[in-house]
Parts: structure tokens; sequence; C-alpha cells
């Protein structure tokens, strides 16, 4: 019992530091390696593990028999295998050590099975077998040496149980392994065969994965129509060495199988004829084009090929491709022109597309698939000057101002059935391009254009929303402003009552209104400061889902996804119609944008930091006033206040003969505190209204414009 | 790489308790006074003693027993990539080693004055080096005739995943341990242990006992080639 015989193993490998070594290993032969048969007299083994059921549940294999199984069929067909109906299966240490090779969790999974005792899987260690021992062959790969050590195996199974009658087949995915097994005398048969024979399972044969017929890599390539482009790194070899030239490619006006490619150095252009060779370019791309030799040049075609006219009329008929280029190529033959031969070539390569943007069409709040044909591209500020400007009559201004005559009449039914607007200003910063340092800090200004383009978004997703409802009315994805609850504007109302304005929150349309009438004569931002006030108020956008009942969050992905259905673009996924699921990304959605805006306005804060730190750089000791630009409230400098008093009711702060209410004009000094270095902080320290001991003087004598400020209380 | 299959096999095919191979031959070369070879798996060792003779420096000299120098070394192809010096400090170091080890089984008495050289050369390292130097040199001896107390008999021992595998290749230890352990077999005391790379107190014992247990697996293949050395030889005596 035991070793009878020693091999050695010898092969070649390279190490990390690219020395080649040789390795050498023994590798010993056992005369103890047991079928694992427990019906078998023969061997000694001490826990068997196969055993026979009475009856075999094929119809290709009549008698009861035992499965060996190749190395493409554990790592393919895996799930089969896990089927309670595949048992007494014999595994040779062959395939565990190549599918261990291959893949983890596969061979994972493979040892689950073999443990589970009820699967009765064994596995045979053939390799160290004195009888099953294989040698790799002069010229023979490592992976054809493993499918023959695999058929020694299961020849050697066979012999063996001849002697207590029992039957083994060979499952392989392989067709040629299979032939092969069939000329040793060994049944073997693909796992579709045979599982198709199972009477038993008729449901297994979906399991089973398809692509059995691989016969390698070679035929993917083969069954590909259209040349592979070339590696970036070879077209720019080759078009050092002139083999080959680029160019912009020009598909024909009046032929979509014909291209031509203008190359510099050649006076005419180059001809690409047929679909093969236009190799999946576009029109405008920089492609990398190789000549075909002389005696394959040809003339320019002189017949009109539409594409779409071809489409329709090969709509109906399923043709192969092959087929369908061979026609192509008979049509462009056919219409050979009597031009002078012309330089033809074709494309190997792509070097850069020419990328369009694309956009929508809508035709009456109609919801179809299209593209966007770009005009041009123009800022805010550029369309909002073409429109003002009567000189430019130009299509592009006056659609222009159409679409702003649209705008503002969509405006205008949206205000009156009741819709709030609330400003929230807008920084913007300056850079100075050459040092990279923040400049300077203007508001936003406020455009027509502007609103123009929002009310077409807006008009975009109320039509987007009514849709999916109306198709989808339990799992559309919709979005909302919930009402704020009263509580909300208790602050916002107090502040308006100490100015002596009353504020009715009841609902959007009576606030709007409220919202309107306010005017101080002079005060030209009070009515803005008001309206900045409102919007903190307001509650955050949600997502939620339309079939349950918790606020959740959507992407514009889902909204696109499901109005795709409904145009019968794209098909859904089971995902995409589950309540629960949406609503779980509903959540995430708003979690992630709550987030964001966190983050936006933390850099509004450092880069607000930022700029003082400059000015104040700039010139040293520059009063600069805090104008109202929606900068998060700064710390006012309270630590060395003689008594101060804050009147919670009627909303004011007194510091001994001096009031200050909400709203009240305040001369202010920003300064950065630069003292913890690492946490930074804006300063603000009072001027104006003089109070003694608390305010500082002013650092400048002649204040500029003066501009508002709002003393804007720390919320409570 | 896993040391040791589900299936109880290692990845040469041994279970876990199994010794390699092992073939050893006496009686190489003419001109030192002993030579011997030994090979186990594929650590190939060859060893040469000169001796007793005498002492080279008199400094050195003891008057009551004799002197054990012992050089080891490995041939530059020993191991996959080429070693860059065949005497470093490892070699040094494992040098002492072997002549301490021989000094508890040479009968130094028997030899006063004198001085008894081993030289051994690796020519393939594959696990259990160390082991397969104190076997050759013990063999060499034997061939050398020096009095002996008793064979000096060495082999290794791991430990993987609680489980204890016997004469281990340099790839098994390369994840583990490799425990060398000498005895004297027929009296079965310890002459020499050893340990490479780490190894838990708590699984000390039973590497140590396995290693022991291989130790006479090994003598007694040793002794059975040192029996039919004697054989041949006596057969061609007898014939002259």
């Amino acid at each position: 019992m035991g070793l009878v015989e020693r091999k050695l193993k010898v092969f070649y490998r390279k190490t990390k530091k690219g020395n080649i070594i040789k390795v050498v290993r023994e590798h010993y032969l056992r005369n103890d390696v047991w079928c694992g048969y427990e019906g078998c007299r023969e061997c000694e083994c001490e826990k068997p593990i196969l055993d026979m059921p009475d009856i075999s549940d094929s119809t290709l294999v009549p008698e009861p028999h035992f499965i060996m199984i190749d190395t493409n069929v554990a790592l393919h067909q895996i799930d089969v295998l896990c089927d309670d109906s595949i048992t007494n299966v014999i595994v040779p240490q062959t395939v565990v050590g190549e599918v261990r090779h291959r893949s983890l969790p596969i061979y994972k999974r493979l040892r689950d099975l073999i443990e589970t005792s009820s699967k009765k899987f064994y596995v045979f260690t053939n390799e160290h077998h004195n009888e099953c021992y294989v040698e790799r062959e002069a010229e023979e790969s490592a992976n054809d040496r493993n499918d023959r050590a695999i058929r020694v195996a299961c020849w050697w199974y066979k012999q063996h149980l001849r002697l207590c009658n029992q039957k083994i087949i060979l499952l392989t995915n392989d067709y040629a392994n299979r032939d092969k097994v069939r000329v040793m005398e060994l049944e073997a048969y693909t796992t579709k065969e045979y599982v198709s024979s199972l009477k038993n399972r008729p449901g297994l044969l979906d399991i089973v994965a398809s692509g059995e017929e691989d016969k390698g890599e070679d035929t993917i390539t083969q069954r590909c129509l259209y040349a592979p482009h070339w590696s970036m790194d070879k077209i720019r070899q080759s078009l050092k060495t002139g083999k080959l030239r680029q160019g912009c490619l020009k598909t024909s006006r009046n032929n979509f199988l014909e291209a031509n490619v203008l190359v510099e150095g050649l006076d005419k252009s180059v001809l690409i004829q047929g679909r093969l060779n236009i190799n999946r370019a576009l029109n405008d791309d920089t492609v990398a084009v190789e000549l075909l030799p002389e005696d394959q040049w040809c003339r320019p075609a002189n017949v009109i090929i539409d594409q779409e006219k071809q489409e329709e009329e090969n709509k109906d008929k399923e043709e192969a491709d092959e087929d369908a280029i061979k026609k192509e190529d008979d049509l462009l033959a056919a219409g050979q022109g009597e031009g002078e031969l012309q330089p033809t070539g074709r494309v190997v390569g792509i070097i850069r597309r020419k990328w369009r943007q694309y956009c929508g069409i809508i035709k009456k709040n109609e919801i179809t698939e299209s593209i966007i044909k770009s005009r041009g591209e123009l800022s805010y500020e550029q369309a909002q000057q073409r429109i003002d400007d009567p000189n430019m009559q130009d299509d592009l201004t006056n659609s222009l101002r159409n679409l702003n005559m649209l705008a503002k009449q969509l405006k205008k039914k949206r205000i009156d059935a009741g819709a709030l607007v609330l400003a929230s200003m807008e920084v913007k910063f300056h850079v100075d391009p050459d040092t990279d340092t923040v400049v300077d800090i203007v508001a936003k200004q406020h455009l027509e254009t502007m609103s123009m383009v929002e009310e077409f978004m807006l008009l975009a997703n109320v039509t987007s929303a009514e849709c999916t409802l109306k198709h989808f009315p339990d799992c559309a994805l919709l979005r909302r402003h919930p009402a704020p609850p009263h509580s909300n504007f208790e602050s916002l109302l107090v502040a308006a009552k100490s100015q002596n304005i009353e504020l009715d929150v009841s609902s959007n349309k009576t606030l709007a209104e409220s919202l309107n009438n306010v005017t101080r004569d002079n005060n030209p931002f009070f009515n803005s400061m008001l309206r900045i006030m409102t919007t903190r108020c307001m509650m955050q956008a949600l997502y939620f889902c339309s079939g349950t009942l918790e606020p959740t969050e959507y992407a514009d992905i889902i909204v696109h996804r499901l109005l795709a259905v409904i145009i019968e673009a794209d098909r859904t996924y089971p995902d995409l119609l589950n309540p629960k699921k949406l609503a779980d990304l509903s959540q995430h959605i708003n979690y992630r944008h709550k987030m964001a805006q966190y983050a936006g306005r933390g850099s509004a804060v450092i880069t607000a930091i930022q700029l003082t730190l400059y000015l104040d750089k700039r010139e040293k000791k520059k009063e600069k006033k805090n104008p109202t630009k929606g900068a998060e409230p700064m710390e006012v400098d309270k630590i060395h206040a003689p008594e101060f008093e804050f009147n919670e009711k009627e909303l004011f702060v007194k510091c001994g003969s001096v009031i200050i209410r909400p709203f009240d004009h305040l001369k202010i000094q920003v300064t950065v505190d630069t003292s913890d270095v690492q946490h930074q902080r804006v300063v603000s320290k009072l001027i104006e209204p003089i109070i003694p001991g608390f305010s500082v003087p002013s650092l400048k004598r002649e204040s500029s414009e003066p501009k508002e400020t709002t003393s804007k209380k720390r919320k409570k | 790489m896993e040391v040791i299959s589900p299936e109880g096999l290692r990845q040469d095919g041994r279970t876990a308790l199994c010794l390699r191979d092992i073939s050893c031959r006496l009686g190489l070369y003419e001109r030192p006074n002993g030579s011997a070879y030994i090979e186990m798996g594929n650590t190939k060792v060859l060893a040469a003693v000169y001796g007793p003779r005498e002492v080279r420096s008199l400094s050195k000299q003891n008057l009551d027993e004799c002197v054990i120098q012992c050089e080891m070394s490995r041939i530059a192809a020993c191991q996959g990539e080429r070693v860059r010096r065949p005497r470093d400090q490892r070699t040094r170091a494992l040098s002492l080693q072997i002549a301490g080890v021989f000094h508890a089984a040479i009968r130094k008495t028997k030899y006063p004055g004198s001085q008894i050289d081993i030289y051994v050369q690796v020519l393939q390292a594959d696990g259990g080096v160390t082991s397969a130097c104190i076997n050759a040199s013990t063999l060499a001896l034997v061939h050398a005739g020096v009095e002996l107390v008793d064979y000096v008999v060495s082999c290794t021992a791991s430990i993987n995943k609680s489980m204890p595998l016997l004469d281990v290749t340099q790839q098994e230890s390369a994840s583990g341990c490799e425990v060398t352990v000498s005895i004297l077999p027929n009296k079965g005391s310890v002459v020499s242990l050893d340990c490479a790379h780490t190894l838990h107190l708590d699984h000390l014992d039973e590497v140590v006992d396995l290693a022991m247990k291989g130790c006479q697996q090994v003598y007694k293949a040793m002794s059975q080639e040192v029996e039919t050395y004697l054989q041949d030889k006596h057969a061609i005596m007898s014939h002259r």
C-alpha cells in the first residue's frame, strides 16, 4: 500500500525579476487510490461515497450509471450539478485542480457539493493513480493533456466497474472531446443531450447554460462581421511609417455605402466603398485609412443608395449579415460610374469620434424618442443680449424670442394656479486666472433667459410626471415639495411682524400674493431678503414612489426608463416596476442630495473665507460691507458685549439706548480669524449703530456705496 | 496553494505521514577516507570525511580527544535561482551545527590529538537540507570506519492547519515551518533540534514526536544500504 513509483515534473517558470528558473518537483504514483463505490470488492475504501440507484432516469442511458464530469461542465454547468436530481458523480482530481485555477467562486461551490453527502460527489485522484497517470506529450497543450487525463480516468473506471457490473458515462461540453471518448468505446454525452433525456426533470433543461458548442476562441473572431479596429499604438506606428493615412471621413450624400477621406498629401480624397470597409466609422470622424493596392481601386458610384429606403426594403426579410453585405456590394458594383479611378482604401481604426450633442424635440407635450439637432451654444448672457438687440433678426434670435414669449405665458399660467416665486441669492466668485485666487464675489444676475429655460424644464418635468403616473399608477417616481409645517414659518412670521408685515401662509398662492405686496421704498433689497427668508422655511423636495406612502428617492434615470417603456423604446426590468425597490432608491437619493447641498454650502463658506483673506491681504485694513449674498449667517462677536437684551416676542436686540430690529441697516466689518489655522472663521464686527464697548471704529475714512445688511438672528 | 488536499494527499501525492523516497550510496570517491551520497526526495547531498588525521593547526590540538570540523557548502545551482556565494553566514552556521552533532556520536577519546574533517556539499536543495547533510555525514563516517556510538539520523517535520506533516519540501515549509530533529536511533536520544520559520509552542510536542518517528524510518533505509554495501564488499573480498 502506498507509493509505487516516483515521477518528476519538470517545467520552467518566470520569476518576478524576469529570470527563468527550472522547477523540478516529485510526483508520486500510488496504488491505493480507490474508486469510491461501496459495492466494489476490489477496493479497500474505508468510506465509499458512491452508491447506485436501482433505476436510471435518463432515456439515453437506460441502466443505472455514474457520471464523470470534465472541466468545462464543472465550470459552466455548475448550476445543473447543483440540482437535486444529479447525484453519484465522479469528479477527477484534474478537474478540481483546473477549476481551482480558473475560478475560485465556482471552486468553492464545487467543494460544497463534494462535501454534501447527499449529493454523492467523489473526487477521484487520477493524477496520483498509477494506472491513470498521463504525461504530456510533445506538441500537446496543457488543456489537451488534461482532457486526455480525464478520458483515461473514465476508461479506467469502465474497466474497473465491469467487475461489479456498473456503468459510467462522461459528461462533456466539447463535441470533439465527446467524439474522442466514443472512439474509446465509452459513452459520452453533452450536458444538453443528457439533461434533455431526463424524464422527471423537464425544467432542468432551462438551467443548462447555452453556448455549448464553443469550439474555441477562433470562431468568435471569425463570426465578427467587421474587421476589428487596430490598437492606437499600432495605428500611431503605422502612421509614422506611412503605412496608414489619417483624415476626416465624409460620407457621400447620395450613397450611404460610400465615403471619402480627405488625406493630407494626396490631392484626391481616398474613396472608401462598402460597409465593411467603412468599418463603423461615421461622418466627420478622424479615421486611419489603409490604401488598397492600385488594382483594387474603384470609381465612385453614380447611383443613389438611400439608407432608410434600403432598411425599409429589407425590414421584413430576415437574412444573414453576410448576405446583406453581399447585396450591398452588388448594388455598389452595379452602380460603378465612369469617372477616373480614385485611390481606394479601407478604414482600420478610428482616431477620434466626432461627438454630437443630442437633445429632444417636444411636440405638443408628446413624449417621443428624438435626436437633438444642435444649432449652436449660447450662454445666458449671450442669449439675453440677442433677444434685447433689435437689430438682430436672424432665425435663431427670432426663435429665441418666440420661446421667451411662450415661457412668459407658461409662467403666468403657473402663478395663477398658485406657484410660489422664491429667491435664493446665488453667489458667483470671480477667480483671477493667473494666480488662481478668488478676487471678487458678486450676486448672480437673474436674466429673462434663465426664466425661459426654467419654464421649459418645468414643463418637461410636469409632462413626464403626468405621463408616468398615467401609465404606471403605482410605481411612478415623482417629486414634490411637501407643504412645510406651520412651525417652520414661525420665525419668518415674527420677523415680518416686527416690521409690521402680515404674511398669509395658509397656502402657496396666498403666500405668493402676500410676498408680492411687500415693498419698502428706501430698501430695494427688502423684498428679496424676505423671499430668501421664506425659502429657508421650505422643505427640501422629496422624491417618492406613487405606489408607496413614504417619500422616497427618484432619479431622472428612472423616469427616463419609465418613459422609454411607455413609448416602447425599451424593455422593463423587474426592479423598475417594484415599488419597494424604488422606495429604497428614492431614500438613498434623498440622502445623497442633502449631503451634496451641505457640501455646496460648505464650499461657498470656504471660498468666502478665501476671498476675505485675499482682500485682507490686498488692502490690509479695508472695510468691507457685507452685502446680502446669501451666505450663512456670520458669527456676531458677542463675547465682549456689554449687557445685551434680546426680546423674543417683539424681536429686537437692545443694548443701552440702541435698539436693533430685523431688517435694520447695519454697517459691519468682515475679517477672517486665522488664529486657529485649521478652523479659520469669518468674523463680522459691528460698526454702526455705535454701541460703546461693543462696536468697532470704522477702518476706512470714507465709506463707499452703502449696501444693505440684515442682522440675521442665530436660529434658536 | 493548498499544502494538503481535502482528500488527504499532498502536492506530490504523499500522505501526511509519508517519507519521501530515500536513496543513498557509500564509497563514491577514492581519495577521502570516507564518502557518501544521499538523496531525500529532491534534496541531494554529498559528504566526504578526511580523518582521523594529523591536526592542521597545533593550536587547536586536543591531546585527550579528536577535533571535529565540518565545512558545508552549496553549489550555485542547488536552488531554482543561482546561489551567489557557496559559503556564507548561513552555511557557516550549519557547519558548526553539524560538527556539534557529531561530537555526541563519534568516540572522540579513541582518536586523541587527531582531527576528523567532514566536507558536505549540497547539490540540490528542496527542503530538509540540514537533515540530509547530517545523514550523509553519518554514512561517510561509517564508510570511513570512524568509531561511532550510534548512527546520527535526522528528519524534518512540520504542521499545517493542525495536521502534522513528515518530511516537508521547500514549498510546503515556506507556508509553515520546518523542524529538524537529529537522534541516535538505538538510544532514542535527541542530539539536535532546530526550527525554521515559526511554530506555535502547543504543536511542538507532536511535531517533534513525528520527526523522531520519521528518523527511525530513515535509519532503517540507511542501515539497509550500509548492510548491502558491506555484503557486496564482503562478497568481493571473499572472492579474492
